[in-house]
């Protein structure tokens, strides 16, 4: 019988554990140096914050994300507003929402239009809640209605997490998207008078199939508006070159818009915002390719004849902070970089070029315009928001205002 | 109220109070365990001296004794990693393992590693959590068994069985505990304790569950030596690798600090002595100064040991063996920061099972004290029967008890376990930690008359001959109710058929949000409306559901900055005749599945008592 533990055995196999042994170790080497971290990405960030302003006859509203803006958690939202003929701008989220705001507002003015004075706020489903409340002011936030996302019995519907993913239309009509079902694309709602009222109006899914000849092949739903009776809805496109706006006319979805030019037509194109002025419609497109964003603004006052503004470029270094709209047909932009720095540009309308306003204070969320002429910077610093006002004497940022929001800080933890 | 914050603290006191109840308990067992092995040994040995007296008049068989003494390696193995287990088992009664282990121990050990791992991992923190009082208690007890069978079982078969069963449970801990140690983890290293210390155990527990006569020779101890220097070479080879931050210190405060060193500035800031912590501190700031420095001296060192060893020369196994002792004594300190600190440590790391194995291994090869000739009578000699040795050799007859007792031991952590294990739903005791237990009471409970979620007017008339448990519930809540939600939904499940006599009812407690339409979508979104006993109630006007709200107690109000709603987290369990006879605090804690689950328990269990009374 062999000896196990004889020389001959015991020196053959210790050689093999060892050897064994040596390469068990460089394999778990494999596994030890095998981590890198990936170079950070020089593409443009196109993001859409939540952070905006919109105006309505009774004053203008804001919202901005105030608390712990590293901690959804503990990050609330707020829903701000300074009567017309007014400084002053007032907190009206604890009237307004009686909920948690972690997951943002998302805020639809039937414009400065006199006639109707109408603000919509959505409430973005945030931790475990998954439904909707949709609230609205007609007299500047002294009451409120409220009203729910819901469709077709399936009332836990989430809102989608783009500023402009609602709309206001004549007659009481108003637009909104609710994010991507589980199997399909994200869906644009219609309610035609109470808001927990709605109904589907097209999918990503309808647009892409209608969409192929134009060849956008939509992978997102991000904005929505009414030009005149119309509903309209921006998409970004999967495809290059294309452009995500779409309506139905004569009870079938087209494509609307301009052709892009030659210089972003291997872009990558996103419909940011669409606002409704008057019977005509203004757009924020975003066009993106390897290290180069650009925004552009496009009016029409009918759909068939579009113009279209010059590029304003969004460098590596920057991204977007907050869009919206300025009194008449102008659109603010207001551009950030990780240094804490602002760029504020302006479009005042058709035939206009961007313009750059004097670069607003530090950790500015968004910019409000007022009819009047008045323009504010709303900056966040963790509890605090201040005000900064445009001088037109001085043309620089004045304080006018400290607001300190009473935040309750780990009420969303769970 | 949502969101003040219930988390259920490491030291939280319901819970470490029941543990070391449960420890007590157990202990007491182990006490009468202990009383049978004396008692056993005792009739073992006044037969043993009956029997040697009634034939020869004098002392047991001294044949019977083994002339051959244990091989030295084999009884420093035995008994360092005995106590080592024993020790591992006193750590495991610290007060913050039954709710510290899993999120500070498990699951951080597998952070790392890849999916798989943490998966496996997952499961086991999962049974832990589940179980806080079950499981730290198995472990202290399976750890003081097997180090007790080691160091009362030298010899033969039960000594080799106490070796295996410090290999099985061993593994365990590794693949469970440990993740493997981290092996298949980034950032792998010799000096943060890899491959990691249960697998030490395991080897030393393999060793000495080895034939004896495996160390009748210097060849285990060759194999032995050749397989530490293997390994430590590996591990220099490891340790030389650019790119991994070993050979970066950190040059500025500005500047991102190395592996080591950012190591041993989280190892400083562990609670323990303030002459510890300094060392640590020291070395950190050395480290950071010359990082490249420090690296390089490792890997000289690592493959010099390694080299040494891989020789299997005495003379330069010795050099090694005292360079090896010093390096490993000096990472125990200075890097490992002698493993067990902190309130959660489990064992000392992987340093003193490392010396020790480095030690057994030099002993094998220069002290295989069992020589040929002294080995050949014991090979040779005929086997004798179990039941004859144990009436002739008081000390196998002592080992014998001994190991037996050891078992026992064992089995007083492992059985409860296993039991526990087996067992889906959460420990109460995490609800009763959170929220408190539930207050026994007996009082007419309010009336109301509201709408449920489809519009339906509901009384308490409505709800005759039932239990109801009612609650109050914030339909647009975004953390607390959908918590509270789901345990209650749980709870239903645990009731069986005894839920057709149960209703579940919850009260909006929203100012805004009170149309029907509400409170049905928060029951789609919570998946409450397959629930057929389950109504969600409101006002046909807000000052209907107030008058609900006060009748109950229920407090709700509106917060500041965007906050949602501050409203009562309190359920009452109505007996039939509509009065209270429980009150219960309803806060979800920290909201994990165990919380959720020991929630739903406790609930089930509520209920029940009231179901029961006449």
């Amino acid at each position: 019988m062999k000896d196990p533990w004889s020389s001959r055995w015991t020196a053959r196999r210790s050689v093999a554990v060892a050897a064994g042994l040596v390469l068990g170790a460089l394999g778990l080497l494999a596994f030890g140096v095998g981590v890198s971290t990936g170079a950070p990405s020089t593409t443009p960030a196109l993001a859409t914050p939540l952070a905006t302003s919109v105006q309505t006859p009774e004053g203008d509203w804001a919202t901005v994300p105030m608390g712990h803006l590293d901690d959804p958690l503990n990050t609330f939202w707020q829903l701000l507003f300074r009567p017309s003929g007014t400084t002053l701008w007032s907190n009206k989220v604890e009237a307004a929402t009686a909920m948690a705001t972690n997951g943002g507002l998302v805020l639809a003015s039937s414009g400065a239009d006199p006639s109707r004075g109408l603000l919509v706020v959505g409430i973005r489903p945030s931790v475990k809640l998954g439904l909707t409340p949709i609230v609205a002011t007609t007299d500047a936030g002294v009451s409120w209605s409220n009203g729910l996302l819901a469709s077709n019995g399936q009332l836990d519907l989430r809102l989608a997490p783009r500023p402009d993913a609602l709309a206001l239309g004549a007659g009481g009509r108003a637009l909104a998207i609710v994010e991507r079902a589980k199997n399909g694309g994200d869906t644009v709602l219609e309610s035609t008078g109470a808001l927990s009222s709605w109904k589907p109006l097209v999918s990503e899914d309808v647009l892409r199939a209608k969409a192929a000849a134009r060849g956008c092949m939509p992978d997102a739903l991000t904005a929505v508006g009414y030009l005149g009776d119309t509903a309209v809805v921006g998409a970004s496109c999967r495809n290059p070159g294309a452009l995500g706006l779409f309506a139905e006319i004569s009870g079938r979805w087209q494509g609307i818009g301009p052709r892009l030019g030659p210089s972003i037509i291997d872009g990558r194109s996103e419909v940011l915002a669409l606002w409704t002025r008057g019977s005509g419609l203004t757009a924020l497109i975003g066009t993106s390719r390897a290290h180069l964003a650009e925004l552009r603004t496009f009016w029409t006052a009918n759909g068939t004849t579009w113009e279209v503004s010059r590029p304003l470029r969004v460098s590596a270094a920057q991204h977007v902070v907050s869009y919206g709209p300025t009194s008449g047909n102008g659109v603010f932009v207001l551009l950030g970089t990780p240094g804490g720095s602002a760029q504020l540009e302006v479009i005042n309308g058709p035939g206009s070029a961007w313009a750059h306003l004097p670069a607003p204070p530090a950790r500015t969320a968004t910019v409000a315009f007022s009819p009047d002429g008045a323009v504010d910077a709303l900056a966040v610093n963790d509890t605090v928001l201040t005000v900064w006002s445009l001088s037109s004497s001085s043309g620089g940022w004045t304080r006018s205002q400290v607001l300190h929001v009473a935040i309750q800080f780990g009420s969303s933890n769970p | 109220m949502p969101g003040m914050g219930t988390g259920l603290h490491t030291n939280n006191p319901v819970v470490v109070s029941a543990f070391h109840r449960e420890l007590i308990h157990q202990g007491l067992v182990v006490l009468v365990i202990l009383g049978l092995v004396w008692v056993a040994w005792r009739i073992s040995r006044a037969r043993q001296l009956r029997l040697a007296h009634s034939a020869n008049g004098g002392p047991a068989d001294p044949a019977a004794v083994p002339a051959d003494p244990e091989p030295t390696a084999r009884r420093l193995l035995r008994v360092s990693f005995g106590i080592t287990w024993i020790f591992d088992g006193v750590l495991q009664g610290q007060s913050s393992m039954p709710l510290g282990m899993a999120p500070e121990v498990i699951k951080p050990a597998a952070a790392a590693s890849p999916v798989w791992v943490q998966h496996l991992d997952n499961a086991a923190a999962t049974i832990w959590s589940y179980h806080p009082i079950a499981a730290p208690a198995a472990a202290v007890w399976i750890q003081i068994g097997i180090g007790l069978w080691l160091l009362v079982a030298p010899r033969g078969t039960w000594s080799r069985l106490a070796g295996l069963a410090s290999v099985g449970w061993g593994l365990v801990v590794w693949v469970f505990g440990e993740a493997f140690g981290g092996i298949f983890a980034p950032g792998l290293t010799w000096l943060f304790g890899a491959p990691g210390a249960v697998l030490l155990y395991c080897a030393a527990g393999a060793l000495i569950g080895l034939p004896e006569r495996s160390w009748a020779t210097e060849r285990l101890g060759q194999i032995l030596a050749r397989i530490m220097g293997s390994f430590f070479i590996g591990m220099a080879v490891l340790q030389a690798w650019p790119g991994r931050g070993f050979w970066q210190g950190q040059p500025s405060p500005q500047a991102t600090a190395g592996t080591l060193t950012s190591m041993l500035q989280q190892m400083a800031q562990t609670p323990q002595p303030h002459l510890l912590a300094s060392w640590v501190s020291a070395f950190a700031g050395f480290d950071a100064a010359h990082g490249w420095g420090v690296n390089f001296f490792v890997v000289v060192a690592l493959a010099a040991i390694g080299a040494a060893f891989l020789s299997a020369q005495p003379r330069l196994v010795l050099a090694g063996l005292v360079a090896g002792v010093a390096l490993c004594l000096a990472d125990w300190v200075l890097v490992e920061d002698l493993g067990f600190m902190g309130g959660v440590g489990t064992d000392p790391n992987s340093m003193i099972p490392m010396a020790l194995l480095l030690v057994a291994s030099y002993l094998a090869i220069t002290r295989h004290a069992i020589t040929s000739e002294t080995t050949a009578p014991i090979e040779g000699s005929p086997r004798r029967h179990w039941r004859e040795r144990l009436r002739a050799s008081p000390s196998y007859a002592f080992r014998s008890v001994a190991a037996l007792g050891a078992v026992g031991i064992i089995l007083v952590g492992a059985a409860p376990m296993a039991m526990a294990a087996t067992d889906p739903h959460a420990d109460p005791i995490l609800a009763q930690a959170a929220d408190g237990a539930p207050q026994a009471t007996n009082f007419p409970a309010p009336t109301f008359d509201l709408v449920d979620q489809y519009g339906r007017a509901v009384t308490p008339g409505s709800l005759a001959r039932k239990v109801v448990i009612v609650t109050g519930l914030d339909d647009v809540c975004v953390t607390q109710c959908p918590l509270i939600a789901q345990y209650l939904k749980a709870a239903d499940g645990l009731l069986g058929a005894d839920r057709r006599r149960v209703e579940f009812v919850a009260i909006d407690e929203n100012p805004r949000y009170i149309a029907p339409e509400y409170l049905e979508a928060f029951d789609q979104n919570e998946g409450l409306e397959q629930m057929s006993n389950w109504l969600y109630l409101t006002g046909r006007s807000l000052s209907q559901l107030q008058q609900a709200w006060r009748a109950f107690g229920f407090a709700v109000q509106l917060l500041p900055g965007g906050s949602m709603d501050l409203h009562s987290e309190i359920a009452y369990v109505i007996d039939p005749s509509w009065r209270v006879r429980f009150v219960m605090n309803t806060d979800p804690g920290p909201g994990t599945e165990a919380t959720q689950s020991s929630f739903s328990v406790a609930m089930a269990d509520t209920i029940r008592k009231v179901l029961a009374l006449p």
